[in-house]
């Protein structure tokens, strides 16, 4: 793979050999990817985030970027903070 | 922003958790999981199990561990709380499973997130992330080591 978001390295228990392979993270759930070695085929891709996907549904349905659902999450607990200091 | 990593041991368990790392209930930080070291201390078998990092909500009941400082030169104790062999798991997120790795005992496994594409947590109160072997096929002694940035 050309630009890999990361790596993995493992051992082959029945031969002892090192396996290595590249990782990608989807752009919309961070899941972890392990990619096949060859062309990166059978990957969707998000052409909003420019980035791979991982298979589920719901990442390739729909452009949710991360940061964009962790903005949400803190956006939430500022307002549960905000709303019991008034209590 | 400095690095920590964060060493958790328990014996494999398919209900409870290994360890988790997350945000501090009043001063929550976001936390930035780059690499994940998982293995078996056991006596080898041939057995194996399924690791999964897992989103959580609480952090359960556990004993504390202190992340260490990658840089001793940064001086800044970390925010986000680590524990490892618990005994009341986190509340999970359904669903919301970042990394999923089945291992045999004997393989040690390394992952390595480069910079820009790390797993990131909510700098949301006892947001984290848990360490799982939701299937394990012994109970031999696991361990793991997780850097992270915050």
């Amino acid at each position: 793979m050309r630009h890999p978001h990361g790596y993995s390295v493992t051992a082959d228990v029945d031969t002892g050999r090192q396996v290595e392979s590249d990782v990608v993270t989807c752009c919309h759930c961070q899941k972890v990817c392990e990619v096949p070695p060859g062309p990166m085929t059978g990957f969707p891709w998000c052409f909003k985030c420019g980035r791979p996907t991982c298979q589920s549904l719901a990442c390739i349905a729909r452009c949710d970027p991360w940061e964009r659902r962790l903005e949400r999450m803190e956006a939430r607990e500022r307002f549960h903070r905000a709303m019991e200091s008034l209590r | 922003m400095p690095k920590y990593s964060v060493a958790l041991a328990r014996t494999l368990s398919a209900t409870l958790s290994v360890g988790t790392i997350t945000a501090d209930a009043s001063a929550p930080r976001r936390m930035k999981l780059f690499r994940l070291i998982i293995g078996a201390s056991g006596a080898p078998a041939d057995t194996a199990a399924l690791w999964q990092l897992q989103r959580c909500t609480t952090a359960g009941t556990s004993t504390a561990v202190t992340p260490q400082l990658l840089d001793p030169a940064d001086t800044v104790a970390a925010v986000n709380d680590a524990g490892e062999n618990h005994t009341v798991d986190p509340t999970l997120t359904a669903n919301a499973i970042p990394f999923s790795k089945a291992l045999h005992t004997r393989a040690p496994y390394d992952l390595f997130l480069g910079p820009g594409y790390e797993i990131v947590t909510p700098a949301t109160a006892s947001n984290g992330l848990a360490l799982r072997t939701p299937t394990a096929g012994s109970t031999i002694a696991g361990n793991a080591t997780i850097h992270y940035e915050e």
